[in-house]
């Protein structure tokens, strides 16, 4: 035997962590106690039979609903809200056991979960709430039964059929869910993380590079963006994001660049690219060194520095498709706009000024001078560094020669202007280096902790040479790789594709799109690279082809006759016309009993003379047939 | 499509239609009941009128007789009632010098058999064995008995000092058992302010033949197609009467036979040449009812109400 209650019970302890572990992380530490607090002594409560007055609790409910109103302010709605949420469950839990207190516990539980995706769009979301959809219309159902009698108890059969409605009916909606999935609106972006600023509390890609503004660089593992493409050799992969020509002593920034600018990409491999960029502040879109024109996203300028731009920050996850030239050196001729890259800083420290000077002289050709620059920053022994960075007035000149130390910004500060003070004319570029590879899912992962900047070096008679002096680092090897294990990776791997998809299918869902696509399909099917979509596909068609079969099977021999879907339609006819409500116990001529229409007693005739004759409806008797309900449903 | 073609070939419908017309107009409020005597007559079955005196039924035997133009006998039964005194008996015939054999009640075309349940069982079962047999042995000769054939017999359901009842397996060979019921108020009144009609039955005159009796029940055996779907419908109430956890012994074979020789009859009626599932639905109480057996502990329920119940739970084919 089951007891009703305490099935409710248990599942409203399942349902209720159900909302409150994916609000967790955005609680305060009271509610994060409160909750499984009163979930333990409800738990106590029923092993010990006790009760808590009620009176009690509802004084308290409203004690703590005035405490958070109050706190409620313009920069924050929400925060005061859920955690309101979260307490108020929490009371329900010791509070009085009525059907009604165990639906309002029911209830906010799900408000719980749905406040989650006010600040994260995770795709356990949709595991959390699953299980509640789950348990939900099941917890309905016995709560029904719990409402007329509260001590019922259940044997398991019955306690089975009992949840065997609910659960059909969940099986049932399913495909009305899918149905929902396509036309009903969706928000791209956590609704409270739109409200507030979705990215200012990120590290990692800039559009300013100010090496000596802090002594560490925190690394965060946050997501930067997804790329579907090929593998590709990994001294190949840099993300270009944004080139910052103007320098100002301490400072690197973006100016426009000059209006007489002409470069095209040389000589490359084109390698196509599908970006899933998470939401950022920057208007600057990344893509592989040398980008060409961007597809799919409108309002975008692609510059002739080759740096990609919109109008404003999107806060939105985007999706957009690029081809770049890997390999390929920006051609083109440096004329007046050379003066723009060779400005430098009026007051420059003097150590750097006189290695300027050193280094112009060194060599005859730019390539030379770039040379004797590689070997000054060699010669110096430098280590790359996250950590205890220099951050003196002059913290380029302290990286050189006193700490020896410095990450990529440094290093590329300091490259840009001796090159400049050396006569190349140079410019910083911004973006990310590196990426694992996703091989379940054909696409790399970059995380924040990638930003990189480096640096670009006109060449006479090359053009635009990509320089990375983080590489001239003594322990280059290390640079920006950690200790990782590699089972743990692959795990992590799979669970990001999750992530990928989620975000791919479900979060950047448009529909527009999925047309397109669907209308292209055949075309997507033969082309590069596809290969393994068409083999997952013709898998998983094989492995439905059998299940597809049985169905149809099962529909065709289940489909109603001819004779069958006649006598329903007349059925139905007689229904509307003539309020005959049929039982399966009832004859033709029972069902038309008092109907004097004429066309009601030939159909009745015509119909029960050959079924009742065991001889089945030949063409013309079913075409009069369908012409006498066509004239019911008209008349 | 003309309808004409099909009825025609059911023959003599018309004649019959009229007996039940002058019968209806002359027995009022007994439509039912006169209808469901002329189905059995078609199907040569007997029929079992239960319910108690003064209801017209021994008017209804006579009017039918006369109606039909059939030679009409009566037995009036008693506890003192012989088996020889319905067969008839073998008199010494003085003069011819040897016994001669007085045919008994039996020998008409319609017999009304009055207050079955006072006779002996002997009795009982010599009338029911004849009925059956359409035969009569009497002192080593054999007799057959006229055809068409017909035994109206009533008995009283309340009365049950010095009865005794019919045993399930005699009631088996009446094709229909079925109450009259009192007329309808207004026709009642009308009947008590007229009087009784029991003179005017002689003004009554045959409106079919024999001949034509004979054929129409030839008709209904042969011209009426009784369909698989509907032979499975019958067949499937006659098998949930015997699943029936309130029944104790459910219909027989030979009532599933009955059965369907009254959806037949009944079809032939209403002018059809195939019978349809509210031909059986309509006689499956009257030919199905008396025949069932109730269990031990069900002796409170009502055999109609059970097996309209049954009637219920059960789908019509319909395609």
């Amino acid at each position: 035997m089951i007891r009703l209650e305490l099935v409710i019970l248990l599942m409203a302890l399942a349902v209720s962590l159900l909302g409150f572990i994916p609000l967790f992380p955005w609680l305060e530490n009271f509610s994060r106690v409160f909750l499984p607090g009163a979930m333990l002594v409800r738990l106590l409560a029923e092993r010990m039979g006790f009760r808590l007055p009620s009176r009690l609790l509802t004084a308290g409910s409203l004690g703590l609903f005035l405490v958070y109103l109050l706190r409620i302010t313009r920069a924050d709605i929400a925060g005061p809200m859920v955690n309101l949420l979260v307490l108020l469950l929490g009371v329900r839990f010791l509070g009085e056991r009525s059907g009604r207190n165990y639906l309002q516990l029911f209830l906010l539980a799900l408000f719980c979960l749905a406040a989650s995706s006010l600040y994260s769009l995770d795709p356990l979301f949709m595991l959390y709430l699953g299980l509640q959809l789950l348990l939900f219309p099941v917890a309905l159902v016995l709560l029904v039964c719990y409402d007329r009698d509260p001590s019922i108890t259940l044997t398991l059969a019955r306690f089975r059929s009992l949840v065997f409605i609910p659960l059909a009916m969940l099986t049932v909606s399913i495909p009305l869910l899918l149905g929902f999935f396509v036309i009903l609106p969706r928000t791209p972006v956590p609704l409270w993380d739109f409200l507030a600023d979705p990215t200012g509390k990120k590290s990692g890609f800039s559009e300013t590079v100010q090496p000596g503004s802090a002594s560490t660089v925190g690394e965060s593992k946050v997501v930067a963006f997804r790329v579907e493409c090929d593998r590709l050799a990994p001294q190949e992969l840099y993300w270009r994001g944004i080139t910052l020509n103007r320098f100002d002593g301490s400072v690197w920034s973006r100016r426009e660049p000059p209006a007489g600018e002409r470069f095209v990409p040389g000589a490359g491999r084109p390698v196509p690219q599908r970006f899933f960029l998470e939401p950022v502040s920057s208007r600057y879109l990344v893509a592989l060194e040398l980008p060409g024109e961007v597809t799919t996203l409108r309002g975008v300028t692609r510059w002739p520095d080759f740096t990609l731009s919109r109008r404003s920050p999107s806060g939105k996850r985007s999706s957009y498709e690029v081809g770049s030239f890997v390999g390929g050196i920006a051609r083109g001729r440096l004329g007046l706009e050379r003066r723009f890259y060779l400005e430098t800083p009026e007051r420059l420290s003097p150590w750097l000024q006189r290695q300027g000077e050193r280094l112009r002289l060194a060599g005859a050709t730019d390539a030379d001078r770039l040379a004797a620059v590689e070997a000054l920053f060699r010669a110096e022994r430098l280590v790359y560094s996250t950590t205890s960075l220099p951050v003196s007035g002059e913290p380029l000149v302290e990286f050189l020669t006193v700490k020896k130390r410095g990450n990529c910004e440094f290093f590329a500060s300091s490259c840009g202007v001796l090159l400049r003070l050396a006569g190349i004319p140079a410019r910083l570029v911004g973006g990310y280096q590196g990426g694992e590879y996703n091989d379940l899912g054909g696409y790399y992962l970059v995380t924040e902790e990638r930003a990189h900047v480096w640096v670009e070096a006109y060449l006479e008679g090359k053009g635009w040479v990509r320089v990375d002096p983080s590489r001239w680092a003594i322990n280059e090897g290390e640079m920006g790789r950690g200790f990782r294990q590699e089972w743990f990776h692959s795990l992590r791997m799979a669970g990001d594709m999750v992530t990928y998809f989620w975000n791919r299918q479900v979060i950047t869902y448009d529909l527009e799109r999925q047309l397109t696509l669907f209308h292209e399909a055949g075309r997507h099917l033969q082309g590069v690279g596809s290969f393994r979509w068409r083999r997952a596909g013709g898998v998983s068609l094989l492995l439905f082809l059998p299940l597809l079969c049985w169905w149809g099977g099962r529909w065709l021999r289940q489909r109603p006759s001819p004779e069958e879907r006649l006598v329903a339609a007349f059925k139905w006819q007689l229904r509307k016309g003539y309020g005959v409500e049929a039982s399966p116990d009832m004859g033709l001529q029972e069902l038309i009993a008092g109907i004097v229409a004429p066309d009601v007693l030939r159909f009745v005739e015509l119909y029960g003379g050959c079924i009742y004759r065991d001889r089945r409806l030949g063409p013309k008797e079913r075409e009069e047939l369908r012409k006498i309900i066509g004239r019911m449903k008209s008349g | 499509m003309n309808l004409e073609p099909r009825t025609q070939s059911l023959a003599q419908r018309d004649a019959v239609l009229a007996v039940i017309e002058t019968l209806s107009g002359f027995l009022k409020g007994k439509g039912r009941t006169i209808r469901l005597c002329v189905i059995a007559l078609l199907t040569g079955g007997n029929i079992l009128l239960e319910d108690i005196p003064g209801l017209g039924k021994t008017t209804l035997a006579l009017a039918l007789s006369r109606v039909l133009g059939l030679s009409f006998g009566r037995i009036q039964c008693t506890s003192d009632l012989l088996p020889s005194d319905i067969t008839g008996l073998s008199i010494f015939n003085r003069e011819e010098n040897r016994f001669t054999f007085i045919p008994g009640p039996l020998f008409h075309n319609l017999l009304l058999v009055d207050e079955i349940n006072r006779a002996m069982p002997k009795s009982q079962s010599a009338l029911l064995e004849s009925m059956e047999e359409r035969k009569v042995t009497v002192e080593g000769a054999t007799y057959d008995l006229p055809s068409p054939f017909l035994v109206v017999a009533t008995q009283n359901p309340v009365e049950q000092v010095g009865t005794h009842p019919l045993p399930e397996s005699q009631l088996d060979r009446f094709l229909i058992c079925t109450g009259i019921g009192y007329p309808p108020e207004e026709i009642e009144k009308s009947i008590i302010r007229g009087g009784s009609i029991r003179d005017e039955l002689k003004n009554l005159t045959p409106v079919i033949s024999v001949e034509a009796l004979l054929e129409a029940q030839q008709a209904v055996r042969e011209r009426v197609f009784l369909s698989e779907k509907v032979t499975e419908y019958l067949f499937r109430i006659v098998g949930a009467t015997r699943s029936h956890p309130q029944v104790l012994s459910g219909l027989s074979t030979r009532a599933g036979i009955n059965l369907a020789e009254a959806a037949r009859a009944n079809a032939y009626l209403e002018g059809r040449e195939y019978v349809i599932p509210e031909d059986v639905k309509a006689l499956a109480v009257p030919v199905g009812a008396h025949r069932i057996i109730t269990a031990a502990d069900q002796d409170g329920v009502r055999k109609e109400q059970l097996l309209r119940s049954i009637l219920k739970a059960i789908p019509v084919p319909l395609a």
